[in-house]
């Protein structure tokens, strides 16, 4: 079997099994894929053969650091075979990295199947979807935007004048580099209101705080059954709010409950997402502040130096083996502290580093 | 304002003079206070016995010229109490923030690092009543501070001064060599990881990155040659203890380079190339070696944070002091041994 013909099987198989059709096992399936990223993929094989060369059990599996995507092209395929590139945010003063894709099937498969699991609420049925962010372009650079697309169309698939879906309908993409279209927020709303319909606002962090901002202590006239789905930090903005806070201001100017405001976790370098389980009537439940996997995904906490998995309830840092990343990393490993809780993960923010510092290293706890 | 000659001047002279001669006493093995230094600070500071020796014997400004503590003398206001901060992963720059403050101000307190208290206890001990050491620094108005921290300490500070108190902060850096092509032998390389090695790399001064005017080949031949000399360097003088944080970052960074396909075992450390794109690598003998055919532009993208660079041609020298006036700028092989003549990082 060609290399194509393998990771085309893998991507079905990883399809299936997030349909749940458990003909594989996870770490079964992990395992042939680690195998097949090892023989595609030069840099990991190199990974691989620094760890002892062995893959026989997914700890045996090492994590791709999140910056190798910005030193180097992380794929199992060449890159005239690339469908979709997507960036990396990146933070201030670092080049940005590149997450490709030979094929969107599989990520447009498992962000709606665990994205409706979270944030399709309330009542079966159509719903009014909007993004506070940028339209995605001819050639979409950006996995939250097309992520975005995915749920505009399918959960709601019509202009807001009752005319047919288009993905680049600005009335949709209310939040760029011009500033945040509050004028065009508001007016969805009462498209949602009048259609009696639940109305989903998909949105950064930042970009919502930039509404709450805008608003300055007005609320909009949306529907009961709002639902506010927030993601991405703050990296290096202007103005910085705490995840409490900002749930609570949300919900205020909405004039719903904050359980209506759920929080996404996701990254360039992975393929699918984490969500809360707090929407009321979706099919994940789960406390606030707790992120929830997907099946096809697991998020172990690993001690920073030895990379081995720290026990139950303590803090480490984020090793994510996602299964959908087919064809670049199947595990990523991030620089996120979590810690596991319940049934899901808590973000604790990123691990700080030492690499900042130079000769004026420490004057150790100033203040304490 | 820099302090005024006459009376002045000879009073800030006789107090560098004693600190100088304070540390004298403690690199000198023979001495008590070298003895119980040598013994003390391998504890504190993590760095191995022979890493320590290096400093205490190569780096620690026992032999200033007069020329250089005048220079350093002017460098400083004159102030009537001065109050300094002092870091903890250089123990050595304990000493010439000491200078600093010795020189502006007749009555110094010093707030020692916590975790390595040891080096300006002993030189308060060879210097009887030259300053005072304290737990917690409480500056007056009009008195000045000099406090060495990172971004968010030193921003706790500047918020915690009373009104009219002067700051003299100085952030994070790192050091830069810059090697000519034709300079690419194994003599550079020995040059440059005598750079590294002092303090596992956690200076200011301490190169973590080497641009090579040159081509990828030029910067992969020099990478190799680097990380044999570290290597042999590692073999005399083993690197000592890292801090988690810094063993996380070696760890990711090794990893990504790894993958990446650059990277060269270097003994405790490890080298990686790149081309057109550079950042530190992170502390304990790493280095980054990159080719660049646009020099000034590719250290620009991080001048800010450039303290020192290390250069193998006049050229060069001449070249980038027109660029950043404000780093110390040496033969690579001596970026250690800067000048007593004022603070290493001038940023500011």
């Amino acid at each position: 079997m060609s290399t194509l013909d393998i990771s085309q099987r893998l991507h079905e198989r990883v399809r299936a099994f997030a349909r749940g059709e458990r003909a594989d096992d996870f770490e079964g399936l992990a395992l042939a894929i680690a195998r097949f990223q090892a023989e595609a993929s030069p840099g990991f094989a190199r990974l691989v053969k620094s760890r002892g060369g062995r893959l026989e059990r997914l700890a045996d599996v090492p994590g791709v650091p999140t910056d190798a995507f910005r030193l180097t092209r992380v794929a199992a395929h060449p890159a005239e075979l690339d469908v979709a590139r997507f960036e990396t945010s990146g933070t201030t003063g670092s080049e940005r990295g590149l997450h490709p894709f030979r094929t969107l099937e599989t990520y447009e498969s498992l962000a709606l199947a665990f994205g409706r699991r979270a944030l399709v609420g309330f009542r079966p049925g159509p719903r009014v979807v909007v993004s506070l962010a940028p339209a995605p372009g001819e050639v979409p650079t950006s996995s939250l935007g097309m992520m975005m697309t995915f749920f505009q169309r399918e959960w709601d698939g019509r202009s807001l004048a009752d005319g047919s879906f288009d993905r680049e309908l600005a009335a949709r993409w209310l939040f760029d580099e011009d500033g945040l279209d509050l004028a065009g927020l508001e007016h969805a709303a009462m498209v949602a209101v009048r259609r009696g319909e639940p109305f989903v606002v998909l949105a950064t962090a930042f970009a919502l705080v930039g509404l709450l901002d805008a608003l300055g202590g007005r609320t909009i006239a949306a529907p009961q059954e709002t639902c506010v789905m927030v993601t991405g930090g703050f990296k290096g903005r202007s103005r910085e709010v705490q995840r409490d806070d900002l749930r609570r201001d949300l919900a205020r100017a909405f004039g719903i409950p904050e359980t209506h405001v759920v929080a996404e976790y996701g990254m360039t370098e992975l393929t699918s997402q984490l969500y809360e389980g707090t929407l009321p009537g979706a099919e994940l439940q789960g406390d606030p502040d707790v992120l929830l996997e997907p099946e096809w995904l697991r998020v172990e906490a690993v001690d920073p130096v030895t990379l081995e998995a720290v026990p139950a309830g303590e803090i480490g840092i984020a090793r994510i083996i996602d299964l959908g990343n087919v064809d670049s990393a199947l595990i990523v490993q991030t620089e996120d502290l979590v810690r596991r809780r319940g049934a899901g993960i808590e973000l604790l923010g990123r691990r700080p580093g030492a690499t900042a510092r130079g000769c004026s290293l420490a004057v150790e706890a100033w203040l304490g | 304002m820099s302090a005024a000659g006459g009376a002045l001047d000879d009073d800030a002279l006789r107090r560098v003079e004693a600190l100088v001669g304070a540390a004298r006493l403690v690199a000198d093995p023979s001495s008590d206070f070298g003895r119980r230094a040598r013994a003390l600070l391998v504890e504190s500071t993590g760095l191995s016995a022979e890493n320590v020796e290096l400093a205490l014997t190569e780096c620690l400004e026992t032999a200033p010229s007069r020329a250089e503590l005048d220079a350093l003398i002017a460098s400083v206001p004159v102030a009537p109490r001065a109050h300094v901060v002092l870091p903890a992963n250089v123990f050595i720059a304990a000493h010439r923030a000491l200078a600093l403050a010795l020189a502006s101000a007749p009555h110094v307190f010093v707030r020692p690092s916590r975790r390595e208290p040891h080096f300006a206890a002993l030189l308060a001990a060879a210097a009887p009543n030259l300053f005072s050491l304290t737990p917690q620094i409480q500056p007056e108005s009009g008195d000045h501070v000099w406090a060495y921290g990172g971004d968010t300490s030193l921003d706790a500070i500047r918020a915690s001064l009373p009104p009219d108190v002067h700051l003299h902060a100085h952030g994070p850096g790192y050091g830069v060599a810059v090697i000519d092509a034709s300079q690419i032998t194994a003599e550079t390389a020995t040059a440059l990881a005598a750079d590294i090695v002092p303090f596992d790399q956690r200076g200011c001064l301490s190169p973590r990155a080497a641009i090579v005017e040159g081509t990828l080949a030029d910067a992969r031949r020099f990478a190799d040659l680097v990380a044999r000399a570290l290597a042999d360097a590692g073999e005399r003088i083993p690197r000592g203890r890292l801090d988690a944080a810094e063993l996380a970052d070696a760890r990711a960074w090794q990893d990504a380079h790894t993958y990446s396909g650059s990277v060269i075992a270097a003994g405790p450390g490890a080298v990686s190339v790149a081309e057109n794109r550079w950042e530190p690598a992170p502390i304990g003998r790493n280095l980054l070696v990159m080719s660049s055919d646009a020099l000034i532009v590719a250290l620009q993208a991080r001048g800010a944070d450039i303290t020192a660079i290390g250069v193998t041609t006049a050229e060069h020298r001449q070249r980038l002091e027109r660029f950043f006036p404000y780093a110390r700028i040496a033969r690579v092989g001596t970026l250690q041994r800067p000048a007593f003549d004022g603070p290493v990082d001038r940023r500011h």
